[in-house]
């Protein structure tokens, strides 16, 4: 075994450590231990840190005689997809797993490292017991270090459907989203080994749900972009398995986000927050299970092993000590408060959750229909893309109400004079958008419905700043523009959290767009035919071949008109992969030609020796507004993350004290009421 | 040139052009090759048509030779892209002869079919070259056996019985005690390798000439040196053996160290052994084996969860006290 295995071995021993020494320390009250502990989760950050460089170091040296290396890389492939390959398999990926969750773990000691936190140790001891689960895996069932003999010359290479930019980005930030979440699932069970139920909880592990939030939204758009330009189908959601298992643990999150202001502002919910964050931690182990088990066929499958039982069996240890815990605190997380009126922003995310819940259990019946028809019919019956949309959509255009309606309801009581105060506006000029639409062709019904809700949004979200502004601007005096930034600036959070709505509108204006006016058409040209799609026509040039470093490309160009007017040329192209062991793969590369407002999307579906080809064309409207709303997203997440950061060092231990002590008194009157 | 002549001469390219008469013709005799290649007449032939890999035509040409040991077959309807192989039964056994393609240009062609008499003698049948690949992992030794097998004779060997069953087979070939994972290279090979007890068994009819196939298969092993006996059944040309992990030692009787030795990029030992006679035995000391053992991991884990234990034992005893 090679050395970044000895490596591994000692980041087990040292987690091992922690949890012992983390535990140990809180029932002893040791601080000596509990610090020992901390020294350990840096240990164990290190030892694995300089086991994943072994491993890439092992990658760029073309080191075959490492099994994995051999399995994923060879001597052609470039540099920067000879270091993604580190976790473009199953071994791989879960030492780059493990590797964040040190990170994570390390990273949260070191930014609590003056921090009074009473929950740190539960935390990092809960931490360091999810990464000692994994380096088992990674030891004993997934070592990525195992030899190879005898050595072969070259490596089978790395899938060229994988040689693509979003695939760069797109499993870490995917892992990042999986291990973020370990955070708040580690407060959740300190909140609940140690009986503080309050908000603290959720204040302190606010910033790290955002972040593994977003970093698990981009993964999924990440995803979605380079199924649409590598998989060739014009299309960026399939609901498959693996799709889904990524999906999953987004939706519980998303609740999770929202549910939290429910417990800060009303102190309701506290049930809710500590199953879904436990429930988000589950559902990211039940994604990797479906996965890596061999349960369920799909395209990305990692296909069947020994791994899927041993993530059986940890997210059955985390029921088990989740579901007695919570068993165990029942009384204490029961809600002070209670529902008291319908119209109120209490009961809108309520629904809201339930909403998510749903959409939880459609969408995960059907990923597991083909395991769990197999058990009971001993046939695999898969549930396909009809089942999903059908149910998917009427939900989703729901929540995109919910959404949009939710700014116009205050916390516990919302008047109907105020309701209709509110939405009267917007909602006229719903309408009157809707009608608009009508008039210019826009006749699909659940098209004008997303569209009219939307822009409903829009206007009760520009309806609220503009009061507040207006209402600035006469109290103060002040200028349009200082008034805004004040107006702005006093309601951060707030506003982010509608920019990172307006960024979900632009992705569900894009799902409209890509999905309903989508145009399509398949045309076999011979050398200066054109085809026409849309106000579109394209005259096929020449078929022309290119040799890279690693592959032959052959490219089909394209000269593509719009009004009589040259916009340019496309280049769909079809790229063959060599590699020294004897195989040739292909990939068939799209060309894609962007505007705000459509995509005009070309596949070279094949080409006969007459160089003559045939091509698939497509018009995607709105496409470009999905990967839009993505960065608006972010950008929302990534204001509320700086804004809480700069508010938590001016104020540190405001918001922490006061719900604390409430809650803290409230338990106290409870005990004695005992 | 007369009118007349240009006529008689038109009309004869007319007759004779291939763009009139499509048809095709296939012509051959029969041979029988273990009789100084005397002609064989009142046999069977019968022409197989293949489209690529695929028979899509078996039964609709069937000739006897006449007295001189010909055949002939009209092809209705030429297609270039259909195959035609003549194949002959005698004495119950199949032999075919070479393919050919009939197109527009190659109207007519020929193809022989060589038959042989039987013989159950296996004095002809030799090894005539053995590779031997070996490769060790701790626990489990790989063996992977190339043969090309020859039979020098002009006669068919038909094989033995399976002792008390109504199976022939034509070439045994004795595994090791304890064989495991047995893998035959191709799938069309898998049709006549058997496994029976102890052996794997060649099933098909060896006619004259040499034909090559593969197979690997695993043995288990525990200590440092294991060692293959195995009975020399054949008369054995050579034996190239290849062992690929460089710490292994190889030694047995004839057996010489020829230095390393590369293919495909892959680094291995050879050895070499040659002119083994039946009643002869090869045996193969294979020593400084890779040996399982528990390894360092396990005892980590075990340790540390003994270590855990202790320590949780010590931290409620503590706490309580």
């Amino acid at each position: 075994m090679s050395f970044g295995y000895y490596l591994l071995l000692l980041a087990f021993i040292a987690s091992a450590y922690t949890i012992w020494a983390g535990a140990s320390g809180i029932k002893l009250n040791r601080k000596s231990l509990i610090k020992n502990a901390q020294i350990a989760i840096y240990g164990q950050c290190a030892f694995v840190t300089l086991s994943i460089l072994l491993l890439a170091y092992a990658f760029v040296t073309r080191d075959f005689s490492i099994e994995y290396v051999a399995d994923y890389s060879d001597r052609s492939l470039p540099l920067i997809y000879t270091l993604s390959a580190v976790y473009a398999g199953q071994d791989g990926s879960l030492l780059f797993w493990t590797w964040l969750l040190t990170a994570f773990n390390a990273l949260f000691i070191f930014v609590n490292r003056k921090s009074d936190d009473e929950f740190k140790p539960y935390v990092f001891t809960v931490h360091s017991a999810v990464t000692f689960s994994f380096l088992i895996l990674a030891i004993y069932t997934s070592n990525p270090f195992k030899k190879l003999s005898p050595v072969p010359p070259d490596g089978f290479g790395l899938n060229p459907l994988l040689q693509n930019p979003e695939m760069i980005f797109h499993p870490p930030s995917l892992f990042l989203g999986f291990v973020g979440f370990t955070v708040p699932f580690a407060y959740a069970l300190a909140a609940l080994i140690k009986g503080n139920l309050s908000t603290e909880w959720l204040d302190r592990s606010r910033n790290w749900t955002l972040f593994a939030w977003i970093a698990l939204t981009i993964g999924n758009l990440l995803g979605a972009q380079w199924a649409y330009v590598e998989l060739g189908w014009g299309g960026y959601w399939a609901w498959d398995p693996v799709e889904n298992a990524s999906l999953l643990p987004w939706l519980t999150g998303t609740a999770f986000v929202h549910s939290v202001m429910v417990q800060k502002s009303r102190k309701m919910m506290k049930i809710w927050n500590v199953v879904l964050s436990i429930l988000t931690f589950l559902l990211t182990i039940l994604g990797t299970f479906i996965t890596r088990s061999g349960i369920i066929s799909s395209v990305h499958a990692f296909g069947e092993s020994n791994l899927g039982t041993l993530f059986l069996v940890l997210m059955g240890f985390v029921v088990f000590v989740s579901v007695f815990l919570i068993i165990f605190r029942w009384s204490e997380l029961k809600s002070a408060k209670r529902i008291e009126f319908l119209l109120s922003r209490d009961v809108s995310f309520l629904v809201n959750n339930l909403i998510f819940i749903v959409l939880l259990i459609v969408i995960l019946v059907g990923t597991l229909y083909p395991a769990f028809s197999e058990l009971f019919i001993g046939q695999q019956i898969t549930k396909g893309e009809d089942y999903f949309n059908r149910i998917s959509v009427p939900i989703g255009i729901f929540l995109l109400f919910l959404l949009s309606i939710c700014p116009i309801f205050s916390w516990r009581q919302t008047t109907g004079k105020n309701i209709i105060k509110k939405l009267l506006y917007p909602f006229i000029v719903s309408i009157f958008f809707v009608f608009i639409l009508f008039i210019m062709g826009v006749h699909h019904f659940k098209s004008m419905l997303t569209l009219g809700i939307s822009s409903l949004a829009v206007m009760i979200i520009g309806v609220e700043i503009y009061a507040n502004l207006i209402n600035r601007m006469a109290s103060k005096n002040e200028y349009f523009l200082i008034s805004l930034i004040h107006v702005l600036k006093l309601n951060t959070r707030r506003y982010a959290g509608y920019l990172i709505h307006i960024g979900v509108i632009l992705i569900y204006l894009a799902i409209v767009g890509t999905t309903v006016y989508k145009n399509e058409t398949e045309i076999t040209l011979q050398k200066g035919e054109e085809a026409v799609i849309g106000k579109y026509r394209l005259v096929y040039n020449r078929m022309g071949e290119r040799r890279n470093s690693n592959k032959d490309v052959l490219i089909a160009e394209l000269d593509v008109f719009k009004d009589f007017k040259k916009l340019g040329t496309v280049e769909p192209r079809r790229n063959f992969y060599r590699s020294t062991m004897g195989q040739i793969r292909y990939t068939t590369e799209v060309a894609v030609r962007s505007n705000l407002k459509e995509d005009l999307y070309v596949i070279l579906a094949s080409y006969q020796e007459d160089e003559s080809a045939t091509f698939v064309l497509m018009v995607n409207p709105l496409q470009i507004w999905m990967w839009i709303g993505g960065g608006v997203i972010a950008l929302g997440v990534f204001i509320i993350i700086v804004h809480s950061i700069k508010n938590n060092k001016t104020e540190p231990k405001q918001v922490q004290t006061n719900s604390t002590i409430a809650d803290n008194g409230k338990r106290k009157r409870r005990k004695k009421g005992r | 040139m007369t009118i007349s002549y240009k006529i008689i001469l038109f009309s004869l390219i007319i007759l004779y052009s291939p763009l009139w008469s499509q048809t095709g013709k296939l012509t051959g005799f029969v041979y029988n090759g273990s009789t100084d290649s005397s002609i064989v007449p009142n046999v069977d032939v019968n022409l197989l048509v293949y489209r690529g890999h695929s028979l899509i035509d078996d039964s609709s040409y069937t000739k006897k030779t006449d007295v001189r040991g010909k055949f002939e077959f009209t092809i209705p309807e030429l297609d270039s892209s259909l195959i035609y192989y003549p194949s002959a039964t005698f004495n119950s056994i199949v032999y075919y002869g070479d393919a050919v393609r009939l197109t527009g240009k190659l109207t007519s062609a020929a193809s022989d079919v060589v038959v042989y008499d039987t013989t159950s003698n296996v004095d002809k049948i030799v090894v005539q070259l053995e590779h031997l690949f070996i490769d060790a992992e701790p626990g489990k030794l790989y063996f992977r056996e190339i043969y090309i097998i020859n039979n020098l004779g002009n006669k068919t060997y038909i094989g033995k019985h399976f002792d008390q069953q109504d199976k022939h087979y034509t070439l045994q070939f004795p595994l090791p005690d304890g064989f495991q994972d047995v893998e035959i290279s191709t799938e069309e090979a898998q049709n006549w390798l058997k496994i029976n007890g102890k052996s794997l068994y060649h099933t098909e009819l060896m006619s004259p000439g040499s034909r090559q196939f593969s197979f690997r298969f695993a043995v288990p092993y525990k200590k440092k040196d294991w060692q293959l006996s195995r009975p020399i059944i054949y008369p054995i040309g050579a034996i190239n053996i290849f062992v690929s992990n460089p710490e292994l030692v190889l030694e047995g009787p004839g057996i010489q160290a020829m230095g390393d030795f590369g293919i495909r990029g892959t680094n291995y030992q050879r050895y070499s052994v040659q002119h083994l006679m039946p009643g002869m035995e090869l045996i193969l000391s294979v020593k400084n084996l890779p040996v399982k053992s528990i390894s360092l991991s396990w005892i980590v884990l075990i340790g540390v969860i003994v270590l855990l234990i202790i320590g949780f034992g010590y931290t409620l005893r503590k706490s309580k006290s």
